[in-house]
């Protein structure tokens, strides 16, 4: 039997990067956050599918991306 | 010139760090932020003798005396784990691990409030050191076991499995995340656990999981429910279904999560707690806890506490 961590894992394929997905938006290096570039409003004060509305969305990197 | 009191040391693609970004400039404040992301892009010019790191961004030139900056917001990790790799290329290495260290060499603004610091976050993110700490402020906590061999495992109780640490793992194309897990004692018994230790804790159930954001001594605390009813086992695995409901805690827990982020020098604690029988266990700490989700799921508006702590 191998290690049990490794048995109970849970799988999944990566995801596909949410990046291309970004059309809409853009990020504002000066403000230092993503705006709609239709009308400048700030993405995360819209209400759009690509906010974090679960914990850790839907990537599992441990929190603060400390496994990258 | 553009002199900046306020930093964000982040990712650009990090959102939660978005809602710092504009809350800051809701209150007019001189701030930055920092994507190492994007600094391959930029030019940095640090004049250590003259405590001043300019940065040149799309023909802006921001100014950051470090000994004149006022607050930190820190969203990065405190260490790659994966900087030597065969499968990433020497640029990438190089990229990685240097960027990596200018970033941790931003310490030097010790005047500044930090949320959290890197070194109190390195200290903090470690379970043992947290349930040593939580049981001396007080906390119920559960039976806990570290072991490679289970020979020595108490029988008759049931129990639960986690990694020590965050466990994601690569398979070729898919990849892997440690939950915790039940486990039967005979379990860990016939496996091989030589490879690395696990932690093994008494299964806390029935439950309802707590989730408890500390911003120096503000609190924010909601109860996670699926169909209005505490969830046996890791409720990450249900998180699209789940509800958070805002909830105040006891006093006398809230002091204790106050003083356990305040003992392990973090201004930042995202705590997770067990409820079972009325008694709340302490699970753990994340000093680099997620909170976005919070703001739209219960409404909590944690980002300006987090400003109010930096503008303290």
């Amino acid at each position: 039997m191998g290690h049990i961590l490794l048995e109970k894992a849970f799988r999944y394929n990566v995801p596909k990067q949410k990046r291309n997905l970004f059309r809409d938006y853009k990020y504002n290096n000066i403000k230092g956050y993503w705006v709609n570039v239709k009308n400048g409003n700030a993405l995360m004060l819209e209400n759009g599918d690509f906010k974090p509305r679960t914990k850790k969305e839907d990537i599992e990197t441990g929190e603060d991306r400390k496994g990258e | 010139m553009n002199e900046i009191s306020y930093l964000l040391l982040s990712d650009s693609y990090d959102f939660t760090t978005d809602y710092i970004a504009i809350e800051l400039e809701k209150r007019g404040r001189k701030y930055l932020r920092i994507d190492r992301d994007c600094l391959t892009n930029e030019k940095v010019f640090w004049n250590i003798d003259d405590n001043l790191l300019q940065i040149e961004r799309s023909k802006n030139t921001f100014r950051i005396f470090t000994d004149r900056v006022k607050g930190v917001y820190y969203r990065a990790p405190i260490y790659l784990r994966e900087t030597f790799s065969r499968s990433t290329s020497p640029k990438n290495q190089l990229k990685r691990s240097q960027w990596m260290s200018f970033y941790r060499n931003l310490m030097c603004i010790d005047k500044a409030v930090w949320v959290n610091s890197p070194s109190a976050t390195f200290h903090a993110e470690n379970k043992i050191i947290q349930l040593h700490i939580a049981k001396r402020l007080g906390f119920h906590v559960p039976r806990t076991f570290i072991l490679n061999d289970a020979e020595e495992l108490p029988k008759g109780n049931k129990y639960i499995i986690k990694s020590i640490d965050t466990a994601l793992l690569r398979y070729g194309s898919r990849e892997a995340f440690v939950y915790t897990n039940d486990v039967a004692r005979e379990e860990l018994i016939n496996s091989d656990l030589s490879l690395a230790p696990v932690v093994v804790q008494e299964r806390l159930s029935p439950k309802v999981d707590f989730r408890v954001t500390v911003i120096g001594t503000k609190v924010y605390a909601v109860k996670i429910l699926l169909d209005d009813e505490g969830i046996d086992g890791d409720w990450r695995k249900f998180k699209d279904d789940v509800s958070f409901i805002p909830t105040q805690l006891d006093n006398n827990i809230e002091s204790k999560c106050i003083k356990l982020v305040k003992k392990f020098g973090l201004a930042f604690g995202a705590i997770d707690l067990a409820m079972v029988d009325d008694i709340l266990y302490f699970i753990e700490i994340n000093p680099t806890g997620e909170w976005a989700w919070l703001v739209d799921s219960a409404n909590q508006r944690i980002y300006e506490a987090i400003c109010d702590y930096l503008e303290k």
